[in-house]
């Protein structure tokens, strides 16, 4: 309800964020987060994690601007990699760069940009409008997402599989079915039995994501660099100017602003719901994309519908994530965990009280979570046609701090050498699958989505018992997944028949 | 490709069969959803592999021979890399073998000299100083 | 005369010499002082950066670099539950004292289990200080039906919820269900974390867990604890009965003392294997101190954090304890907590 203590809240929330000293803080921060993101192996969690101890001492409106205004670009960082040399930023990236690698190298690396700064930028702003609607209701929303809700929204994550895959279904099926095998690699989370460790202890926790990401779409595009020795744009593609092509970007997303709201929304569902993590929100946003195309089979090839769905969704979902963090106290996210963090530093306790007793502050985070976004905006767009360039220069240059970038992103992740070796050794069965037609998004699908389903199906039949898909949500859920998976088939279908 | 996709096929088939072995011993709950996923994947790839071996095969170009071979030297250069790191650590390691890269594929000095440096500032001050991640020293220097 | 005189005057410098070069208490320390100033210790952190083990490692790295005069770097190395960076921790640091590490919780307890991935022995560390034994507690959600530990006994078939069996709080979830005679409780294991098993309570979806206090400090708390899973009370709850205190079953009394010894070392400040003992016990001299220290036990304080420190001679006799049970003893709690549920 908006009563005069809601509005006195929100103009000293709002305005703290006009101040020159969180000004100034804000645009550093966002510039740091950016860099962070496009560093492989390093995230928004990371940014966090070493700010906090700056944050001892400091005003909290200060404090919070810094963390969250860093981490809130981060995950734009991790597409600009993403888009420009095929290296994911961090895990939800890798959904980006399917049809965004593919744009650069047909030299259209800068409406790729565009669009992805626009639907992310847009994304991250109308997921915390959202965040601020949903504020009165999200108890009854976290409460609603149970074991068998979050498994049935995994699944359908994974029924996108089947939209991903190309024609070739048994490929299709081999890839998505190896990556949930490596999915299930490391202890078994109910058992706490190891799986597949070969009795080391480097497996027990299974493949970590940024090695996996690196070993199967980055280092083998690296490796075909290195064969053909030209740089990732062919010289004989027309040059195309770096603004125009951005501003092109920038109007696909209006042009498509149906796909762009849904996936927000989608986006921001997903975030809502503690547990089901970044990489469902990037995959559900472009499975959603590619079914929902007039063109489907244009994805993998270069469409920008296949930026806009998951950017649309990884961000919104960020303001999704950040309700049940403020309103509950409890973490939408990891990166939300960190931030979590920040406030006990802080001594301020997120949670029902928290929204009474700090409403300005949850004002001033949430401003400063639009503000991020729309600066990280302004930024990428001056600084895109000088990252342009890098797509212009020789393989043979470019191919060695390609590979020395994914092999520190590799180790960054963990501080471990074995994820060096994992990544490389990974990327020639990643190499083999490319030079076959075995779809490695499918299998990046598998393997991410895999150990997530598995965990929230024995949860939910050891809680439940086997009639856990028999709650309302669960069962709008399957519904929706049933209709989405459908679309595609019944339509050609129909075709065939009408050109019969 | 056809000889290439059998090998494949028969390799994950294989690889299937001894994980399916390898999880039957593990505790019910553990090996549930595995032993699903690798039958289905054995059974999957075993109808591959005869559909693979039904198709006519196409015989290798000039092209191909040159693309293996240039294939095999990427191969070995990637090994390379990985090595250096191991054994001289990720500051020493990728700079040497990114300029032993530089000029073997480019002419002249320059970039052998540019592209080690900024990949030495990347190692070290990108991550080293700036993210205060403590790499890998190598195996010569432990 | 005057040569044994001489001889006398050369017997005893000499005698005072030796005395004064091999009796000089100051000089080991000295020593170890002037070997760590202007060095750079690496603070290992078995988890990922931003949770409390984290937190607690940066708070006290500037705290250790006053008082030893070096840098401190905190190097994250997660996985398995702290289990890979505690192995690497264990068999590739150097011996030289330069390497430290914050212990994740229930160490000896799992190697006591031989917990698959256990690549250490929690006897070869060198224990500096215990930081913080966390105190855990059998907890329901604020809005669920249950009041008291009856009302969980008259269920039919009550759920406890938990992340996985090999967890710190796991085997005190078993014992809890073993100690307290909650029949026919069955485990829901598996959830990523105390998030979501908090979420779990408050859903119904699960009736009942052990877990952190950390969890029912504040007053807006969404769980309710109804009885300590410790040896002793927490003082900061001093009206919650401990386990002890409960009418519990004599054989579960063998099998509760070695999961409590198992967990008493808490989160620790430890050295690899073959470090010197003269570093160590330097090292436990200027840890108690910065463990007194008014701005370390300040920010602790305003972190939200814990702080129970107990000496380092301490964490090590608990950890040789929990070690040296009898083979039969060890095999019940291996069963009771790998494969009875």
């Amino acid at each position: 309800m908006i009563d005069s203590v809601m509005i006195a809240s929100i103009i000293k929330g709002v305005s703290a964020l006009f101040q020159p000293m969180i000004m100034l803080t804000m645009f550093l921060a966002v510039i740091v987060g950016l860099i962070f993101g496009i560093l492989p192996g390093v995230s928004g969690m990371t940014f966090m994690a070493l700010m906090i101890p700056f944050t001892f001492g400091m005003d909290p409106f200060l404090a919070f601007v810094l963390l969250v205004s860093g981490y809130a670009v981060s995950s734009t960082g991790g597409s600009i990699a993403s888009i420009l040399i095929n290296v994911p930023g961090d895990g939800p990236s890798a959904a980006t760069l399917l049809d965004g690698f593919p744009m650069t190298q047909q030299g259209k690396a800068g409406r790729a940009l565009g669009a992805m700064f626009t639907a992310s930028g847009l994304g991250g702003v109308e997921g915390t409008v959202v965040l601020a609607l949903l504020i009165p209701v999200v108890i009854p929303i976290v409460m609603a997402f149970g074991s068998p809700e979050c498994f049935f929204l995994i699944v359908m994550g994974l029924s996108f599989i089947v939209s991903l895959g190309n024609e070739a279904k048994a490929k299709g099926a081999i890839a998505a079915l190896l990556g949930l095998l490596v999915a299930f690699v490391g202890y078994h989370d109910a058992t706490a039995f190891p799986r597949y460790t070969f009795g080391t202890a480097y497996l027990l926790d299974g493949i970590e994501i940024v090695p996996c990401a690196l070993a199967i779409f980055a280092v083998p595009e690296a490796m075909s660099i290195m064969i053909s020795g030209s740089a990732i744009v062919d010289q004989r593609t027309v040059r195309r100017s770096a603004s125009a092509d951005l501003w092109e970007g920038t109007k696909d997303v209006f042009r498509h602003w149906g796909l762009h709201i849904r996936c927000v929304v989608l986006g921001v569902i997903v975030g809502i719901v503690p547990g089901v993590g970044g990489h469902v929100a990037s995959w559900v946003g472009y499975g959603h994309a590619k079914t929902t195309s007039k063109h489907p089979e244009t994805f993998g090839h270069g469409n920008v519908e296949g930026i806009i769905g998951p950017e649309s969704a990884m961000n919104g979902k960020e303001g999704g994530a950040m309700l049940p963090t403020l309103a509950l106290g409890i973490p939408g996210s990891s990166g939300m965990a960190v931030l979590l963090g920040a406030f006990l530093i802080q001594g301020i306790q997120p949670g029902p009280t928290f929204l009474r007793d700090h409403l300005d502050l949850a004002w001033t985070i949430t401003g400063t979570l639009v503000l991020a976004n729309v600066l990280g905006m302004l930024i990428c767009f001056l600084a895109a046609p000088t990252l342009i360039k890098v797509t212009r220069v020789r393989g043979h240059l470019l191919a060695p701090f390609l590979v020395s970038l994914m092999a520190l992103g590799a180790y960054s992740s963990r501080n471990s050498l074995e994820d060096v070796f994992l990544t490389f050794g990974l990327a020639f069965l990643a190499w083999a699958m490319r030079q076959l037609g075995y779809s490695r998004p499918v299998f990046f699908v598998g393997y991410v989505l895999g150990g997530l389903a598995e965990r929230y199906f024995g949860i939910s039949v050891m809680a439940h018992g086997w009639k856990f898909f028999l709650t309302p949500i669960s069962l709008i859920i399957i519904a929706v997944t049933i209709v989405s998976v459908s679309i595609e088939p019944v339509i050609k279908y129909r075709k065939r028949r009408k050109s019969s | 490709m056809r000889e290439k996709n059998l090998l494949f096929c028969l390799v994950v088939f294989l690889c299937m069969a001894a994980a399916f072995v390898a999880t039957l011993s593990y505790p019910p709950d553990a090996r549930f959803f595995p032993i699903i996923v690798i039958s289905l994947c054995g059974v999957v790839a075993l109808w591959e592999l005869v559909k693979t071996y039904r198709q006519k095969g196409e015989k290798s170009s000039e092209t191909d021979k040159g693309y293996r071979r240039r294939f095999i030297l990427t191969a070995a250069w990637t090994v390379g890399f990985v090595l250096a790191i191991g054994l001289l650590g990720f500051n020493i390691g990728l700079t040497l073998i990114t300029f032993a890269y530089v000029k073997t594929h480019e002419k002249g000095w320059r970039w052998a000299v540019i592209m080690p440096i900024i990949t030495f500032v990347m190692s070290y001050v990108g991550f080293e100083i700036l993210l205060q991640t403590p790499l890998y020293e190598g195996l010569l220097f432990l | 005369m005057k040569s044994s005189l001489f001889g006398k005057y050369c017997t005893l410098l000499a005698m005072v010499t030796v005395f004064l070069l091999g009796a000089n208490p100051a000089e080991p320390a000295e020593d170890m002082a002037s070997f760590y100033q202007g060095k750079v210790v690496r603070l290992v952190v078995a988890s990922s950066p931003g949770g409390s083990t984290d937190i607690n490692a940066r708070l006290l790295a500037p705290a250790l670099e006053r008082y030893l005069k070096c840098t401190v770097v905190v190097v994250n190395k997660a996985g398995a539950g702290g289990m890979v960076g505690t192995n690497d921790f264990y068999n590739s640091s150097p011996k030289d004292g330069l390497t430290l590490m914050i212990s994740m919780e229930g160490l000896p307890l799992a190697q006591a289990l031989g917990a698959a991935g256990v690549r250490f022995d929690c006897r070869k560390f060198g224990w500096i200080a215990g930081l913080y034994k966390d105190s855990r507690s059998l907890q329901v959600a604020v809005g669920s039906p249950y009041k008291s530990l009856d009302d969980l006994r008259k269920l039919k078939q009550p759920k406890a919820a938990v992340t996985s069996v090999t967890s710190p709080a796991g085997p005190q979830v078993i014992l809890a269900i073993e100690a307290l005679n909650i029949e026919n409780a069955k485990l829901v294991k598996g959830y990523p974390g105390s998030t979501e098993i908090k979420l779990a309570l408050m859903r119904l979806e699960a009736d009942f867990t052990v877990q952190s206090k950390s969890h029912i400090m504040r007053k807006d708390s969404f769980m309710r604890p109804l009885i300590t899973v410790e040896e002793e009370r927490d003082p900061d709850f001093p009206d919650l009965p401990a386990l002890p205190e409960m009418k519990i079953k004599p054989e579960i009394t063998k099998v509760m003392e070695l999961i409590m010894k198992g967990n008493a070392s808490g989160r620790a400040l430890i050295t690899p294997p073959g470090v010197s003992n003269e570093k160590i016990a330097f090292l436990r001299k200027v840890t108690a101190a910065v463990l007194k220290d008014p701005d370390y036990v300040a920010s602790v304080k305003k972190a939200d954090l814990f702080s129970n420190p107990i000496s380092g001679e301490k964490t090590a006799e608990s950890v040789e304890k929990a070690l040296t049970a009898t083979p039969e003893d060890l095999e019940k709690l291996r069963f009771l907590i790998l494969k009875k549920y």
